[in-house]
């Protein structure tokens, strides 16, 4: 009796073993599907595998691939009272917040925006239609969105308008130059 | 050589659904260190959570697909006020999960607030909160204190998951590099020198004018990424491997000042650690005051 119960757990134990590696199989192959470069399996099969595994193991490991081009930084300047006010660095007024953490949200907005226009002058050679793109994107609104609370937590004003100031240093291959992008920005409203 | 590694497959897959223990001690380590890191970064997010990702706070937010699943993993997008018991939540469950208390529950209660918080905002987190929830999904199926073999079983299966894991990360980030032009051309390390959010002046003024050591670096970089899921297996290059890859997540976390992603990645270093190491390691750290918390004892 206690024989049998051995060998009926022991065969028990080797299912569960299959079952999990066939489940573990499955759920790294989706997940390498999803991770790979575009390209690397089919639209159908991707398209699988990306509901599969966002948003709950999302990821992503283009790390530094590639490196990024430039150098960008985001200043702002806000309209109120009837005055426009002085450029106001986005970085310095994150770092003021006296987090590491923190300052990254200026980067972040910073590295998007460049990366949206950066993207945009690419596919679109005419300047109107590349702002346009620019300013429908989620990487503007969310950095306009910063830049306008940061007015109004930390000047307690409501602003009519933002300006946003994107500051680039490209960087070819012998030294770098510096590139300044102006995106306007009209009333709040839809960054509410 | 098929049929020897037809043998060690096979023997491997007896010993795993056989019960037996592997290095238990390891996979407890991994396990703490893993919740010790969430409690760590979370302690760090305290002082700017409500600014960031509070009512008030900095997040742009945008609606979702109507999904029961979206709906519950964006959920501070939709109610940002319910970010507080989330939070504590997770830090709750995480030390919970790093005493071994709460067994199955603590854990999978620390993976979606993990889950919640990171999805709350793109503007804070990098690469490592990513590492933190996939594996944290794993962990639940891992049981520090195991009496039965389906418990043993379940283990030794998360484990696995855990280093397939961390051997995806670091395929795929290999692969991405060999795509990459300014990865290929030398260029990268170099590049990386001009920005200065992660380059300090000391490090970029060598990277500069030493360019011989910037393409060292760089093709280095690339092509151990790639054959570390290959090369980690084998006994006799697995030290030396590891000490190399300690060398650049140790300049990733305190030169680059990507301390969150540098740390676990370190620590899923302790995945490949043998017995005889874990315990070496346990040994060296046994003095510090937080390895009481650390500590465990499993039963047999």
């Amino acid at each position: 009796m206690i024989n049998t119960r051995l060998k009926l757990r022991k065969h028990i134990l080797k299912f569960i073993s299959i079952l999990g590696l066939i489940a573990l199989a499955g759920h790294f192959a989706l997940v390498s599907v999803a991770v790979a470069p575009y390209g690397w399996s089919q639209p159908d099969i991707y398209y699988v595998a990306d509901r599969y595994v966002k948003p709950q193991f999302g990821q992503y490991w283009q790390l530094f691939a590639p490196m990024p081009q430039e150098n960008s930084r985001l200043y702002y300047r806000y309209y109120s009272d009837g005055v426009w006010h002085d450029q106001i660095s986005l970085d310095k007024e994150m770092k003021s917040l006296g987090s590491r953490l923190a300052q990254r949200v200026a980067l972040r907005c910073a590295h998007y925006l460049a990366a949206e226009t950066r993207k945009s002058t690419v596919v679109n050679s005419d300047e109107t239609k590349s702002y346009r793109v620019v300013k429908a994107s989620r990487s503007y609104y969310s950095a306009a969105f910063v830049c306008w609370k940061n007015a109004q937590k930390n000047y307690s004003v409501q602003p009519d308008s933002i300006e946003l100031i994107l500051e680039r240093d490209l960087f070819p291959k012998a030294g770098y130059t510096q590139v300044k992008t102006i995106i306007d920005y009209y009333g709040p409203e839809s960054v509410r | 050589m098929v049929q020897r590694v037809f043998d060690n497959i096979s023997s491997w897959w007896v010993s795993l659904s056989s019960g037996k223990r592997a290095n238990y001690k390891g996979e407890a380590l991994f396990s703490r260190l893993v919740y010790l890191w969430i409690l760590i970064n979370g302690l760090f997010l305290l002082p700017i959570m409500d600014s960031v990702i509070g009512v008030d706070g900095y997040t742009y937010r945008t609606p979702f697909s109507p999904t029961l699943r979206d709906n519950l993993v964006y959920m501070l997008n939709y109610s940002p006020e319910r970010y507080v018991i989330i939070y504590w939540c997770m830090m709750a469950a995480s030390f919970m999960a790093l005493i071994n208390v709460g067994g199955m529950l603590a854990r999978l209660l620390s993976w979606v607030s993990l889950l919640i918080i990171a999805s709350s905002t793109n503007l804070l987190f990098n690469a490592g909160i990513h590492v933190a929830f996939n594996w944290a999904f794993l962990l639940m199926f891992l049981f520090p204190m195991r009496e039965t073999d389906w418990k043993v079983l379940l283990s030794r299966l998360a484990f696995l998951g855990l280093k397939v894991q961390f051997l995806i990360i670091y395929f795929f980030s290999g692969v991405f590099k060999l795509k990459a032009e300014d990865w290929w051309s030398g260029d990268a390390v170099r590049l990386l020198s001009f920005l200065p959010q992660y380059t300090p002046d000391w490090a970029a003024s060598i990277l500069q004018s030493m360019n011989w050591l910037a393409i060292t670096v760089n093709y280095t970089i690339m092509f151990y990424l790639v054959v570390f899921p290959l090369l980690i297996w084998v006994k006799r290059i697995k030290t030396p491997l590891m000490i190399m890859g300690l060398g650049f997540h140790l300049y990733t976390a305190l030169v680059m000042g990507l301390h969150d992603f540098g740390a676990i990645m370190l620590i899923g270093y302790v995945l490949f650690l043998s017995e005889e190491q874990t315990e070496w390691l346990l040994s060296k750290i046994a003095k510090l005051p937080i390895v009481k918390v650390l500590s465990f004892k499993i039963k047999t």
